[in-house]
């Protein structure tokens, strides 16, 4: 990926570069197996069946 | 996402720990790249992806392939995550998935065992009905193999079906039954006094637990084995588990476990999910990939004109080719939003501790010359050539800068 080849090159003011933090990262790849205790699946996500119960009115 | 958010998180859906292999046999695709963007369709063919709003899906496929999603989500949202890597997890580490090739198969065992239970002379007797609407498509393999004559195939709940069935039986045909709820509900409207169960997969122990449940079954074949999935996903807590899932599934089913994954070249089961909000169920994720199975596709086809979109899934691949001796380490993503970079190295932290990083102007176009270049050398000659600065000042901010990015473990050394 040369993003830089792609832009015009001219001499404009200079800042310092800064690294901020804009949020976070999350991994809630293995909650599945750390946390579990709802209904069907961990945390609050309770109900997922894989779908058999589905009640009247949703085609499975 | 075409604006910079004042907060902005990244949340890894697929973190590299299940390999490529499995990505690339849940897909049916032969190399990575094909293999994310048909995950990528997966995830996207879900109105609850619509629900997400303005996000970010990056992926990178090597070493071992990862997929981020980028934007700013609410508590609930959270949640839908959750559920949704919860079953990338579980399909990547088991799955199956059933063309009509197999299908074939499963209906010739499914007619062996009818056939050796009641014979020729009374299953020509039989009426024979399915469960809409996959159920349909086994009953016409059955039909074939079992020579059945038209007369024999009924539609359910047409006066006077039961009626008539009552004296021989009625066999009901489903693809799958997972907690046996849609024939629970079958049942309750079927007047039929003699019931053969024929679901083409389900779990033994379900099948038993309806011929207990229901004095009007006489019996429940099925042709293939689904695993019950319950106690790998819950561990140590499966006996918490069991135990509260025995005191609320009450009346509403026969079975206190969870079938492994299944899906079908016609459909893919439907998933559901509490939301806390509405305080009902809701669809929740499916993620076959649409090209697997025609609802899927159907579905994948109404959402994509829904959105006003081509149909090819929304998804930044990154392929990171450096020549020079900075490389951008495993499990780094980035993608460009309104000007600014978003760099998340995918953490092992459930918390979320780990920062989601913004760079702006100089450091952005740092973090483009070092992608292009691999090298401080070759960033700092594209950058000074671009900014009114010394030359001296720029090469101590870029080293300063990359020692930074090393510091968060976004940049690695060759």
């Amino acid at each position: 990926m040369n993003k830089t080849t792609q832009r015009e090159t001219t001499r404009r003011p200079y800042r310092a570069p800064e690294l901020r933090q804009w949020g976070t990262v999350a991994d809630i790849t293995l909650v599945g197996q750390t946390n579990p205790g709802g209904d069907l699946l961990p945390g609050q996500a309770e109900g997922r069946d894989g779908g058999s119960i589905s009640p009247p009115g949703l085609s499975r | 996402m075409d604006r910079m958010p004042l907060h902005l998180d990244a949340i890894t859906l697929l973190d590299g720990r299940h390999g490529l292999e499995r990505l690339l046999a849940f897909t049916r695709q032969a190399d990575a790249e094909a293999a994310l963007r048909a995950l990528a369709q997966g995830i996207q063919a879900n109105p609850l992806w619509l629900a997400l709003g303005a996000v970010r899906l990056v992926g990178r496929a090597r070493p071992a392939p990862v997929l981020a999603l980028f934007g700013t989500f609410s508590p609930a949202q959270r949640l839908q995550l959750q559920d949704l890597s919860a079953q990338l997890d579980e399909l990547l580490t088991a799955h199956r998935y059933v063309d009509y090739h197999d299908a074939e198969r499963a209906a010739e065992r499914l007619a062996e065992a009818l056939s050796r239970r009641y014979g020729s002379e009374t299953l020509s007797r039989l009426r024979f009905t399915a469960i809409p609407r996959g159920g349909w498509i086994v009953l016409g393999m059955l039909a074939y193999l079992l020579d059945l004559r038209p007369d024999q195939l009924v539609a359910p709940g047409r006066d006077p079906l039961e009626r008539r069935a009552d004296d021989e039986g009625l066999v009901v045909v489903d693809d799958c039954a997972l907690s046996g709820l849609r024939f629970q509900q079958f049942l309750s409207q079927c007047d039929a006094a003699r019931v053969i169960f024929c679901p083409l997969y389900a779990n033994p122990a379900l099948c038993r637990a309806i011929e207990a449940a229901e004095p009007r079954v006489e019996a429940c074949l099925h042709a293939m084995d689904l695993q019950d999935v319950a106690p790998a996903r819950f561990g140590k807590a499966y006996p918490q588990w069991l135990a509260e899932r025995r005191a609320r599934i009450g009346d509403s089913g026969y079975w206190c476990g969870i079938a492994e994954y299944v899906a079908f070249a016609w459909c893919e089961p439907q998933t559901r999910y509490w939301n806390t909000e509405t305080e009902r169920f809701e669809a929740g994720w499916n993620l076959l990939p649409p090209a697997l199975s025609l609802k899927r596709r159907i579905a994948a086809s109404r959402l994509h004109a829904a959105r006003g979109g081509t149909g090819e899934p929304d998804v930044e691949l990154l392929d990171h080719h450096a020549h020079g001796p900075l490389i951008v380490a495993d499990g780094v993503l980035w993608t460009e939003i309104d000007s600014a970079v978003a760099l998340a190295r995918l953490s092992a932290e459930p918390s979320g501790s780990a920062p989601c990083l913004r760079l702006e102007e100089t450091a952005a176009d740092m973090w483009w010359a070092l992608l292009a270049h691999g090298s401080l050398e070759g960033a700092e000659a594209e950058l000074v050539a671009r900014y009114a600065v010394p030359g001296e000042t720029l090469r101590r901010d870029l080293a300063g800068f990359v020692a930074q990015l090393q510091g968060h473990g976004i940049l690695a050394c060759r």
